[in-house]
Formats: C-alpha cells, sequence, structure tokens
C-alpha cells in the first residue's frame, strides 16, 4: 500500500491517541479516588464525578477526531465495495467531503455553543459550562484537516495510513 | 415530508459509506436547516446526548473487558468449559458456547468474545477435525450470549436512551435467564449438528482437574462479580463498579496472573479509548437525529402504520421484532438501540411490555444482527478469525440462527423469562 503519510498529521494522530488513553487513566483514578475517599475516608468528593464526565467528553471528541484519520468509525462497506472500481474513488471522495462540511458545522456552532455558555458555572466544579464545548470545534477542525488529507490521498491514488494499532 | 427527507438522505449516505454518526449527524444538519432550526440547536442536542453519567461506565466496561481478554482470562474459562462440557459429542462446539457465556459474564461484549474465545478455539476445532465453518458459527452466535449475560455495556446504553425510569440492576437481571436460555438452545443446535456430522467427543479429565481450571478462572470471574454484586446491592453505582472492575483487572493481570506487560496494557487502554470514541460519537449524534425524529413525530407514525396492518397485539409485537431484525442485518448495534428505543418503546409500553422486559428482547433482536450478512460486525470478526469466506459460513449457520429466534421468540412471548430474577429478588 502506497503511504501518504503527512509526517504533521501523523503526528498529531499519535498525540491525540497518547491524550485519550491519559484521559481514561485519568477518568479510572478519578471514579477509584472517589469510592476510596467516600468509604475509607468518608468524605465524597463533589468535583469528582462532574470532573471525570467532562475529562471523557473531551478525550472522546478528539478520539473519535482521530478516527476519521484512522478510519476506525463504525461505516457500511459492502455497498461502496460492490461498485465498479472506478466508480469507488469519487463516492469515497464525496463522502469525506461530507464528513469534512460536518466538521466545518462543528467548528462553527461549537464555537457559538462554547461562547453562548461561558458565563454559566458547572456546578460542584466552578469551570464556565463552556469548557464542556471547547473540545466541539477543536476536534471539527481536527476532522476537516484529516478528511481533507484523506481526499488528497485518494485524488493521488493514495491511502493514509494508520498510528494507532 | 421533512421526515423523509431525514430518513430517505441517512440512508443515502450509509450506503455511501459515510461512517454512521456523521451519516445521523450530516442528515440531522441538513433537516434543522430545512426546518429553520437554528443549528446550534443541533449541536447542543449532540453535547447533551453524550453529557451523561450513566455513560461513563462504558469506557470503563470496555477496558476491563480488554484488559481481561489480553491478560490471559479467555484462555482460562475455555479450560474451564473444556472440563464440564468437553465429553460431550462435538464437545468443542459446547465448550466454545459454554466459554462464550462465561465471557459474557465477564466482559460483555460480543466482538470481544469472538475474537477472545473463537481465536483458540477455531483454530483448535479445525485441529481436531471439525469443520471450519461449524467452528465459525458456534463461535459468533455463542458470543451474542454475552449480551444478555450481564454486565454488558449495551444495557447502559439502553438504559440512557430509555430516559431515567429504568434501573440497571434490573436490566442486569432480567438478562440473566435470557442469556443462559439462548445458550443452552445454541448448544443444542451445535449438538444435533456435531452428531449428524459424527464430530469425536473430548474426555472427562476428572473433578479434580476441573476445579483447578476454575480456580485459575476464579480472579477473572471475580471481576464479573465485583460488577453485578457492587450494582445490584447499590454499594456501588455502575460507573464505580465498573472503574473498580478496570483497578481490579490491572492488579489480578500483573501480580496474579503476571501476563500483562506495558505494551499489552497500552493496547488495551488504545482499543478501549476507540470502542468508546467510536460508541460516544454515534451516542451524540443519534442523539440530535432522535430529538428530530420525536419533533416530527415518527414514533406516532410508525406506530399508525403498523396499527393499519394489525390492532393484535401479538401480531404487532412480532412485527415490530421484523423490523428490528431487518434493521439489524445492515446496522450496527450502538446506533440502533438508540435510534429505535425511543421509537418502539412506547409502542411496546402502550402494549402492556414492561421497558425492561422490553430492553431484553431488544438486546437480543439486535444481537441477532450482529450474526448476519450483509453488516455483522461480530460475524466479520469470526470469518477472519477462522479464515473461512463468509458465504461459506452463512450457508451452514441456519440451525444456529433457528435456535436464536425460538430463544427470542420465548423471550418475546414469556415475559417472565426476564421479569421473575428481578421480581424475585426486589
Amino acid at each position: 500500500m502506497n503511504d501518504a503519510n503527512s509526517t504533521l498529521s501523523a503526528r498529531i494522530s499519535r498525540y491525540t491517541r497518547w491524550f485519550a488513553c491519559a484521559g481514561l487513566m485519568v477518568m479510572t483514578a478519578i471514579i477509584g479516588w472517589q469510592v476510596f475517599a467516600r468509604y475509607v475516608l468518608n468524605a465524597s468528593p463533589a468535583w469528582a464525578e462532574q470532573a471525570a464526565l467532562l475529562l471523557m467528553i473531551w478525550y472522546v471528541l478528539f478520539a473519535a477526531a482521530a478516527g476519521v484519520r484512522e478510519g476506525f468509525h463504525i461505516r457500511i462497506a459492502v455497498f461502496e465495495n460492490s461498485l465498479p472500481e472506478r466508480a469507488q474513488k469519487p463516492v469515497r471522495i464525496a463522502g469525506h467531503l461530507l464528513v469534512a462540511l460536518f466538521g466545518l458545522a462543528m467548528v462553527i456552532w461549537g464555537t457559538e455553543l462554547a461562547l453562548a455558555t461561558w458565563s454559566h458555572d458547572i456546578p460542584t466544579l466552578g469551570l464556565p459550562r463552556g469548557v464542556a464545548y471547547v473540545p466541539i470545534p477543536l476536534a471539527g477542525l481536527l476532522i476537516v484537516a484529516f478528511s481533507i488529507e484523506h481526499v488528497l490521498a485518494l485524488r493521488r491514488g493514495l491511502e493514509v495510513s494508520g498510528t494507532w494499532s | 415530508m421533512e421526515l423523509t427527507f431525514l430518513v430517505v438522505f441517512l440512508l443515502v449516505l450509509l450506503v455511501i459509506g459515510v461512517p454512521v454518526a456523521f451519516a445521523l449527524g450530516i442528515a440531522s444538519l441538513a433537516t434543522f436547516v430545512i426546518l429553520d432550526i437554528p443549528l446550534v440547536v443541533a449541536f447542543q442536542r449532540m453535547a447533551s446526548g453524550m453529557n451523561v453519567f450513566a455513560l461513563m461506565a462504558i469506557p470503563f466496561f470496555v477496558f476491563a473487558g480488554d484488559l481481561m481478554h489480553r491478560a490471559g482470562i479467555a484462555e482460562r474459562l475455555i479450560r474451564v468449559a473444556d472440563a464440564a462440557l468437553g465429553r460431550m459429542r462435538g464437545g468443542l462446539g459446547q465448550v466454545d458456547i459454554g466459554a462464550s457465556m462465561l465471557f459474557g459474564a465477564v466482559s460483555g461484549s460480543a466482538v470481544a468474545s469472538v475474537s477472545g474465545i473463537g481465536s483458540s478455539l477455531i483454530p483448535m476445532m479445525r485441529e481436531k477435525g471439525y469443520d471450519a465453518d461449524y467452528a465459525v458459527n458456534v463461535s459468533v452466535t455463542s458470543a451474542i450470549t454475552g449480551l444478555l449475560i450481564p454486565p454488558s455495556h449495551n444495557m447502559i446504553i439502553y438504559a440512557a436512551a430509555a430516559g431515567v425510569s429504568i434501573s440497571l440492576a434490573d436490566l442486569f437481571l432480567a438478562g440473566v435467564i435470557p442469556g443462559i436460555l439462548t445458550g443452552v438452545l445454541l448448544m443444542v443446535a451445535a449438538w444435533i449438528v456435531a452428531v449428524k456430522r459424527n464430530y469425536p467427543r473430548g474426555a472427562f479429565p476428572g473433578m479434580r482437574a476441573f476445579f483447578v481450571a476454575f480456580a485459575a478462572a476464579l480472579p477473572g470471574l471475580v471481576a464479573a462479580l465485583i460488577i453485578v454484586l457492587g450494582i445490584l446491592s447499590g454499594v456501588f453505582t455502575p460507573t464505580e463498579s465498573s472503574a473498580i472492575a478496570v483497578v481490579y483487572t490491572i492488579i489480578v493481570a500483573v501480580l496474579v496472573y503476571r501476563s500483562l506487560d506495558w505494551t499489552q496494557f497500552m493496547q488495551a487502554t488504545t482499543a478501549a479509548v476507540r470502542t468508546t470514541a467510536m460508541v460516544m460519537i454515534v451516542i451524540g449524534a443519534a442523539a440530535a437525529f432522535g430529538w428530530l425524529l420525536a419533533l416530527l413525530q415518527a414514533p406516532q407514525q410508525l406506530a399508525d402504520l403498523l396499527k393499519s396492518i394489525t390492532e393484535n397485539p401479538l401480531l404487532l409485537l412480532l412485527l415490530i421484532n421484523i423490523v428490528l431484525l431487518l434493521l439489524g442485518t445492515f446496522m450496527d448495534m450502538a446506533p440502533l438501540i438508540i435510534i429505535t428505543t425511543p421509537i418502539f418503546l412506547p409502542m411496546a409500553q402502550d402494549l402492556g411490555m414492561d421497558p425492561v422486559h422490553f430492553g431484553i428482547m431488544l438486546l437480543l433482536n439486535l444481537g441477532i444482527g450482529l450474526v448476519t450478512p450483509p453488516v455483522g460486525s461480530v460475524l466479520f470478526v469470526g470469518c477472519a478469525v477462522g479464515g473461512v469466506p463468509i458465504e461459506r459460513t452463512v450457508r451452514t449457520i441456519w440451525p444456529f440462527y433457528l435456535a436464536m429466534l425460538v430463544a427470542l421468540a420465548l423471550i418475546i412471548y414469556i415475559p417472565g423469562i426476564s421479569l421473575w430474577l428481578p421480581e424475585l429478588l426486589n
């Protein structure tokens, strides 16, 4: 298989993986601490559950963006694969462009959502509620970039090779 | 009109191979534009669909299951099942089903089960003279029992989709008997086929060997007990029990089994992150999609349509199940749970069905979809592991489909199979 890895995008994808893995580990630690604190220290930390959820939203959105590059999202490939060879490429490119468009929408309206909710606080954390929405435009940006990378690679008859496994 | 557009556009996107989450998102955004609703509302629906405390148990379940798989728990469970069932005619087929049920109790993911159990047993069966198609048939269909035997992260998705009124403890309890029933029916099917094809039987190693195997697998099974008992007793929330199961599994894998190194640990973490991202992004996108379905009154329209065909509640239930089975053949489980629950659950409740009972029926029904072509993730993994083309597998899989359909019919029409255990313990 030909390799169309732009080194920058491969690196971003790899960093995203480490960030997401660290997110899951910290999330485990936070909930573990919550149980320990409640039953051993007799003091339930009020922030723990909310913080873990916030962390999960962040790393899930970044991992989902990387999934666009790595191509691990659930999709139905049987119909596409049954198309004649010549028709496959334009269909694939169209699919990636649609995903890029969705990424763009995430950037625009995700930003709007984050700004609109910035003055409200998340209870128990004292952070602006908008913090929970910030990863939407950021992940959207990555999705746009990764989809376009796929399109460019396809046009040159190449494939983007994954970095996650 | 808008409803037709939403559904047709979604289908077009799915057919051209757009990932399910993005297809749901794009079709929803386009419909928001047509309805002249601000798009920021769409993203707010998506974000709040993911911003649910109960969903935090999903990454933990997946993480714990994957860690156990890599720590070698699957092999230990196979040894337990082998000691108990290996002496039957076509014993390895029975072992496969038994081990899948045990693994289902540990991990709750059908794909993890077929890759964990199937990857050991399929080569073993071929070596002993079993046909490859049989080995794959048994492995993929028995993996479905893990969706019903608690813990099961798909139950969390269902509980989230159904709203707050369902207790996860009840769902977990309700899945036990249906899961065992499905497994036993599959065992019958596997036994009949094995007798017809004259497969060999293994030797009974003795009670001692059974207990030795059981003791070796026990630390892994305890993780499942932590999750289930923690939730049932109310000592831990589902999120907490699953997080404790992760910590416990790491300790067992590193200190007791001594079978997990850093590379494997990172692989397990990555796999958990990947699955979580796949599922959560679908949940988010489906939340916006489902909101539109409700706005456009899809549940009522579908209910009216089905009721125009028949008024008989038993036939209506049958119709609902046929629709779900058809959807399941070409779509994956998590998105279907989230999309179909708000549509069909109100109808089922109208017919007097308990939401817990409906959930068990839904999980088995959509689970069957995981082993049917054209799209069935469990079938695909099983065929890849067995090195058998899908066409050859499905030619001989019908006795196993039949067993699952019989189980489904029993579960649909005898509510007690699902509801007896939760009612007994409440």
